[in-house]
């Protein structure tokens, strides 16, 4: 399945990452915090964490689109042999949609109820290229076809309030392959849907990479969706990555107590529900990091010695963590 | 879509219907005799007697009511108290003046509002928004009246641009026709403009936060067509419906707009008919600004549900 270090340079490489809070001037919290990131040519990356943990601003300062007041203060993003972060916002917006495509979370909102699919899904490649509205519409309806909805001759003339929440993602996934990107950010592509619907997007996904060049970055908070689907993964705790490790290994071998603890803290069908485990606490506030271990004021096993910078440590290959737990 | 309009159709009758009444008994229950205006305070019992019996004035108002109603119907708006002319035919002839002049300040408003808001609710909380809510407030607190005035002297007077006033029709003369319906349309859409810049501002506020606005940036879309193609049409669905009841509040402003700059519509012709208590004047007059009211509604409802494709469907 992996294919880490077999193809000639990554798709992207974050190096120090650093994302800022800044007001009247001056930074206020530390969002982002020393993210280094590799994605190889057709590898699908896991970037997981919970709510909050910063991995969606990760993921938007690449293309250029974070909030007011939030900046990158540190930190290089190479793709294709630039850097992401010295671009000015038009040559940003030329990469935007096409050479790094988004597929959006929430699919339930992520389209213009005023619009037709078809035109909506055409609307990248109508940007970027210089191809005719009926090209433009015949690739269309090729995509959506590739996505399985059936009939998309009928289903591009639609409106999105017409389509189901799958349906819609179906069509979001579309619009985001639709331009041949090198780099497919998909944040949290599952979350507005039920079950069924997620297995169905996951599987959906998986045939697209294999029959695209792309290479996926992967946000999710849910563990067990993106261990069978990513190459590799990262875990985000509170702006940081706390550890990352080949897809398989994430679930069978943590490292680092945040891992585990999420690991714990999903349900288990053979146990006693009552028992799950939670993670005692709240995520960091931005404001309130210090140099030490973010995790330390949740973590069971905190000592005197969390309170100094941690460092990553290999746990051979190409697993990490930033404890000193396992030494 | 048909069916939609049917149904609007049939919800226009009875508003129509409610409506006549009300105004029926507003202009009855207005302090001040119609005979007492008519012949005078030093007139006879007798004579005021007489008058009010000539015109029915003396039965019942629920009889007075359905008979007037009956009438107007067919389009007779009976005869005018002061000088027995037919209230009817003059209404027909003064109703394309105010037309006009209702429609172009309203589209003078909704221009104002629609590109200044945007503008504004584009630029949230930075400059060109502290600047365009500045002035929505200025002129949404002026007077009509007064801003007509100022307007009067500025490109009337001092600039001699445009004409003080009067009224050309455009079948005679187009320019000139246009030319003295540009300081009266302005005057009134200006204001009304005041509101509406800020329902625009707000509107779009809300739709750029949207998700979808964010779908929309992830392709690598330009702002302006982002705001244009993205953000504009939802914004305008509920605006639209504001703008709607805001015109009544600008064909209110017509009555004095019109006596403002000498213009012979129907605006003009209420304050006649109130200040005579010339109640066939004054309840046709007032008639067909309810139903100009009534059908921009209608046709600004209509639009909104064709803008936006959810209610098309939902309604059908």
């Amino acid at each position: 399945m992996s294919i880490i270090g077999s193809t000639g340079g990554d798709v992207l490489e974050i190096n120090g990452l650093s994302i800022e809070l800044t007001g009247r001037g001056k930074t206020v919290g530390s969002i982002v915090h020393d993210v280094s990131l590799r994605i190889g040519h057709r590898e699908i990356v896991g970037l997981i964490g919970e709510s909050g943990s910063g991995k969606t601003i990760a993921a938007k300062s690449l293309i250029g689109l974070l909030p007011n007041r939030i900046r990158v203060t540190e930190g290089t993003a190479m793709f294709r042999g630039t850097d992401l972060f010295t671009l000015s916002p038009k040559a940003i917006r030329k990469i935007r949609g096409k050479a790094i495509s988004v597929i959006p979370q929430d699919a339930l909102h992520a389209l213009n109820p005023v619009h037709r699919i078809g035109r909506q899904v055409g609307e990248p490649l109508s940007i970027h290229t210089d191809r005719s509205g009926s090209a433009i519409r015949e690739i269309v309806l090729e995509y959506l076809a590739k996505v399985k909805i059936d009939n998309p001759r009928l289903r591009a003339r639609q409106y999105p309030h017409q389509f189901s929440g799958g349906m819609q993602q179906r069509a979001l996934t579309a619009m985001a392959v639709s331009t041949e990107p090198s780099l497919i950010i998909a944040d949290e592509p599952t979350t507005a849907l039920d079950v069924t619907i997620q297995a169905q997007i996951i599987a959906l996904l998986k045939d697209l990479r294999d029959g695209t060049e792309a290479s996926f970055l992967f946000i999710s908070h849910d563990l067990g969706l993106v261990s069978t689907l990513c190459d590799r993964i990262y875990v985000m705790y509170a702006g940081e990555i706390v550890e990352s490790a080949q897809g398989a290994d994430i679930f069978s071998k943590p490292r680092h107590p945040y891992t585990r603890a999420l690991i714990g803290s999903v349900p288990r069908l053979h146990e006693n529900p009552d028992t799950l485990q939670i993670i005692a606490g709240q995520i960091a506030s931005p404001f309130e990091h210090d140099s030490g271990c973010r995790f330390r004021a949740r973590c069971s096993f905190a000592e005197d010695r969390c309170a100094n910078p941690q460092p990553m440590r290999s746990h051979g290959g190409i697993h990490v963590s930033r404890c000193w737990i396992e030494d | 879509m048909i069916r939609l309009i049917l149904i609007r159709l049939l919800t226009f009758v009875p508003t129509v219907i409610v409506a006549s009444m009300v105004l029926f008994v507003a202009v009855n229950v207005v302090p001040g005799s119609a005979s007492k205006a008519a012949l005078g305070i030093y007139a006879t019992p007798q004579a005021v007697k007489r008058f009010e019996h000539q015109h029915g004035l003396d039965r019942p108002l629920v009889i007075q009511y359905v008979e007037w109603a009956g009438k107007a119907v067919r389009g007779n708006f009976g005869m005018s108290f002061q000088n027995a002319v037919a209230v009817g035919p003059e209404v027909k002839k003064r109703l394309p003046v105010t037309l006009q002049l209702a429609g172009m300040a309203f589209l003078v408003a909704v221009g104002l509002a629609i590109s200044l808001g945007a503008l504004a609710g584009f630029y949230h909380q930075r400059l060109p928004d502290v600047c365009i809510t500045s002035i929505a407030t200025l002129f949404g607190s002026v007077p009509n009246f007064w801003l007509a005035t100022l307007l009067i002297y500025l490109f009337s007077l001092h600039l001699g641009w445009l004409p003080t006033g009067g009224y050309v029709p455009y079948s005679e003369d187009l320019v000139a026709n246009l030319r003295g319906m540009i300081l009266p349309s302005i005057a009134l859409g200006v204001v009304s403009s005041g509101l509406l810049i800020r329902i625009m501002r707000t509107s779009l506020i809300e739709v750029m936060s949207a998700h979808f606005i964010e779908t929309a940036q992830s392709k690598g879309i330009s702002n302006f067509n982002l705001v244009i193609r993205h953000a504009l049409r939802n914004a305008l669905i509920p605006f639209l419906t504001v703008s709607a009841v805001e015109f009544g509040f600008l064909v209110g402003g017509v009555v004095i707009l019109e006596d403002v700059f000498r213009i012979p519509g129907i605006g003009s012709l209420v304050l006649v008919g109130i200040i005579n208590r010339d109640y066939p004047v004054l309840l046709a007059a007032a008639m067909v600004i309810t139903m100009i009211v009534l059908v921009t509604n209608l046709l600004v409802d209509l639009l909104a549900t064709m803008i936006d494709p959810r209610q098309v469907r939902a309604r059908n």
